[in-house]
């Protein structure tokens, strides 16, 4: 017979192991509801008489003799009264003189059930009450009570000393007027607080981005409002987006239905947008000058008041396709050629990695200079037969120098091919500046063309190969990269500064080392692009087809765009022309 | 038994429809406020006193607020509702401060001591009921020292009558304590009958060593010690049955206070936040 029963319940009572209802006295009826209960009923003899109200315990005698006299009889006899159910008459009888012969063990009346119960309820509300107090006025009331760890920016010592001499590091006075003030100042500025608790009716009414008490305070160490679009129409609750309490380290990103509470919403927005036509358009040229050079990016009649409500439904395509911008950089460049088999690097043929190079975090790329990404393909290379001698990149001025130099730059070249004896390296000089008068008849002549050449098929050098044939790329001039122009002073030629963007994307941000699964040529077309004035920027449709929620990626507005930007009321470095 | 399934219809579907009205009415809100979680708390705590009058209302029976039997239904279903609200109340995400942690540690100390309390208020009637030997609590001790002392005439009756110590012998080492008082407790709860089988096992081999005469005192015994074992299984169901609300009620109280100092403390320091 196996000890542990695995019938259900119903299962045994077919197995007849169904115990018949013991007897017992069906006509007593016990009130549990009562708060005391005779100390031995746990012993099954409870007294019938039971305890008093308060608990004391009022057994006696098991009966209460009663005198019958008989007619003629004087004395009369005592009879035991005790009932039927406690055993009937007892075998003694009641004493002669008339009292009960069977006194009742006093008993110690215990607490009902349902006593106990409301007892340790009010233990436990104690408990609570008294915890709660401890807490609200020990000494780690603030720990307590904080509805969380709160950002690195906002905790430590110096957090708390910043604005107010607040003891400790939890700094909550900074932020929370109540918490200069006990529980009675809690409770205060609980009523205080509008809508207050008694009118949870009005909670509805209260909309997103009103400036609250709390707000108040971070005005105190950030002071300033003016950090969006100078046409916002009304101050934001920093609180509503900046949401604290939500775990050590950074400030966890705004959600969208803040930034949606005004781009998502159509009056917000033609309000935004009457405000903005009232203001002069400098008003809007706000973003530092420190930091990258931005691709300046001309701002809408409309200004950036299209109403939306997610990146990927309806955010407005990017600006420089919105608006079909164009490269206004002075450089002439060809991705395709450059990234064709025609261009080749020790043998292989260039990659958008040979130019663009990661910065230190990998958000960004380098600037793409001559002398680092330019200079061994591009060398300016004049005299074929003396390769070593090269114009110097930079200023004109520079050039000129050193094309009026030439016979010490020749010189210089015999030393460092050897030629010592002074008569030898004289003889080297002239035979050099013979042949290069040969070809270009006068120094003004030279001069021109490596500034103003730029036709490839007329280069000045051809590279230092037996062959005379180079796979580098041939110096045409300065005019095959560079706009040229005359006129400045002492006639030297200018060239056109130029201006190539760190940043394209203005008003958003983007993280290249985050995009690194993938290929560069599926944002930029950059194999096709044959002109500077190409923006090879993606779409904004492109970029939607992972940043969506069918794509899996956050589209979150935090993801691309800061509120706050990059403010500055100086004139910024935009790139114009 | 179809009037219970018509209203366990009827309240699961008023829960289904209060779920959903709830759920498009948080969308609603968190669109049109940002104070959703306000509202949301205030419905929390609304719903809460609510649960906590049911034990008050059924103190004051002559007050006109309905039958007992439908506060008992609604507050099993509030109860359920409650979680939905908590839910959407801490948006899903588990507190992090001390006083919210403990809040809604309360919470769910309730919560489950609530849902454990419809899962044995339900299902442990019908075990009783399949075991037989019902009895009301209060007798419990009363029917036990009945039994107790007619296990104790037997064995005595086992020794002037019979002329022989054994079955009294027996009964003063093995049966004593076991007549003395409620045994085997959790053994009940979980329907474990290793204990009575050990008892009957040793009944069972004493046996060997009794004439027949003291057989037939032994079978009284062993029914004796039947009833007993069923009245302790009643004994331990029925405490049980009781013991939960010790858990439940008292937390529910504690749980109300820290919910009046979480408005408070939201109100006077939130200011605005959310």
């Amino acid at each position: 017979m196996s000890c542990w029963s695995t019938a259900s319940p119903l299962a045994r009572a077919e197995l007849k192991d169904q115990l018949p209802s013991p007897d017992f006295d069906r006509s007593r009826y016990e009130r549990p509801n009562q708060d005391w209960e005779c100390g031995w009923t746990c012993d099954g003899c409870p007294c019938r008489i039971g305890p008093s109200p308060t608990g004391q315990c009022r057994a006696t005698t098991e009966c209460r003799p009663l005198l019958e006299k008989k007619e003629g009889e004087s004395k009369g006899r005592w009879r035991c009264t005790r009932p039927k159910e406690h055993g009937g008459p007892c075998a003694d009888g009641p004493l002669p003189n008339g009292s009960c012969s069977c006194p009742i063990l006093v008993c110690r009346p215990r607490r009902t059930l349902r006593n106990l119960r409301g007892r340790f309820c009010i233990a436990v509300s104690a408990a609570t009450l008294a915890a709660l107090l401890i807490g609200f006025f020990g000494p780690w009331q603030w720990k307590f009570i904080s509805a969380g760890p709160v950002s690195s920016h906002h905790h430590g010592v110096v957090f708390s000393q910043m604005k107010h001499s607040w003891p400790g590091s939890e700094g909550c006075g900074a932020c929370h007027t109540a918490a200069h003030g006990d529980l009675r100042e809690w409770v205060r500025a609980a009523f205080l607080a509008r809508p207050g608790p008694l009118e949870p009716h009005r909670l509805h009414t209260v909309t997103a981005g009103e400036m609250t008490e709390i707000d108040r305070n971070c005005l105190v160490c950030h002071p300033g409002h003016n950090f969006h679009q100078p046409n916002v129409t009304r101050d934001h609750s920093c609180s509503a987006c900046h949401r604290e309490h939500q775990g050590p380290g950074r400030i966890p990103p705004p959600p969208n239905s803040e930034c949606l509470s005004c781009h998502g919403n159509a009056a917000v927005m033609e309000a935004a947008l009457k405000k903005g036509e009232q203001m002069p358009r400098s008003a809007f040229d706000y973003r530092s000058t420190n930091g990258p050079v931005l691709f300046h990016v001309p701002r809408p009649d409309q200004g950036y008041t299209a109403v939306f409500s997610s990146f990927a439904e309806n955010h407005p395509e990017f600006q420089v396709h919105q608006q079909k911008l164009k490269d206004t950089n002075s450089l002439a460049f060809n991705h395709a050629l450059h990234l064709s088999d025609l261009v080749r690097q020790n043998g292989q043929a260039l990659t958008c990695a040979n130019c663009h190079q990661p910065d230190g975090a990998g958000a960004h790329f380098q600037t793409v200079t001559y002398a680092k990404h330019c200079q061994a393909c591009h060398a300016l290379q004049f005299d074929a037969r003396n390769p070593e001698l090269r114009v110097p990149h930079g200023s004109p001025a520079n050039v000129r120098a050193y094309l009026r130099s030439l016979p010490t730059q020749y010189a210089d070249l015999a030393r460092r091919r050897g030629v010592t004896a002074v008569a030898d390296s004289e003889k080297f000089v002239a035979e050099q500046m013979r042949l290069l008068r040969e070809r270009v008849i006068s120094g003004e002549n030279l001069e021109q063309q490596i500034f103003f050449a730029g036709d490839p098929s007329k280069q000045l050098a051809v590279g230092h190969t037996p062959g005379g044939v180079s796979a580098r790329a041939r110096f045409a001039g300065c005019a095959y990269c560079h706009e040229v122009r005359t006129g400045g002073a002492d006639a030297v030629p200018q060239i056109v500064r130029v201006t190539t963007p760190d940043r394209w994307l203005a008003h958003g941000e983007f993280h290249h080392a985050k995009h690194a699964i993938v290929n560069c040529n599926q944002c930029h077309a950059a194999g096709t692009s044959r002109v500077t004035a190409d923006i090879l920027l993606p779409t904004q449709r492109s970029c939607t087809e992972c940043h969506s929620p069918h794509g899996g990626f956050s589209e979150s507005c935090s993801t691309c765009h800061s509120y706050h930007g990059n403010h500055d009321r100086r004139h910024s470095r935009h790139i114009t022309r | 038994m179809r009037g219970f399934l018509r209203r366990r219809i009827l309240w699961t579907s008023l829960l289904g429809a209060a779920s959903v009205t709830l759920v498009s009415v948080f969308t609603l809100w968190e669109g049109a406020t940002t104070r959703a979680a306000y509202l949301t708390g205030w419905l929390l705590f609304g719903v809460m006193v609510l649960l906590t009058g049911y034990n008050w209302f059924k103190k004051i029976p002559y007050l006109p607020l309905g039958r007992s039997e439908v506060w008992l239904e609604f507050h099993l279903y509030a109860g359920v509702f409650t979680g939905l609200l908590f839910l959407l109340h801490v948006r899903g995400r588990w507190p992090t401060g001390w006083f919210e942690i403990l809040l809604a540690g309360l919470y769910a100390v309730v919560m489950g001591s609530g849902i454990l309390g419809i899962i044995i208020s339900r299902g442990w009637p019908k075990r009783l009921t399949a075991r037989g030997g019902e009895v009301p609590f209060e007798r419990i001790p009363l029917v036990r020292r009945a039994l107790c002392e007619q296990a104790e005439a037997l064995a005595l009756k086992s020794v002037a009558e019979l002329k022989s110590a054994t079955i009294a012998e027996f009964y003063a080492r093995r049966l004593q304590s076991f007549f003395a008082g409620p045994q085997n407790f959790l053994s009940h709860l979980v329907e474990v009958r290793l204990p009575l089988n050990e008892l009957l096992n040793d009944l069972n081999d004493l046996n060997r060593f009794l004439n027949e005469s003291e057989r037939k005192v032994s079978a009284q015994l062993v029914e004796l010690v039947r009833k007993k074992d069923g009245l302790d299984y009643q004994h331990a169901l029925q405490l049980t049955l009781r013991l939960w609300l010790f858990i439940h009620i008292p937390i529910t109280y504690s749980l109300m206070l820290w919910s009046i100092a979480h408005v408070v403390l939201v109100y006077g320091f939130s200011a605005g936040a959310r």
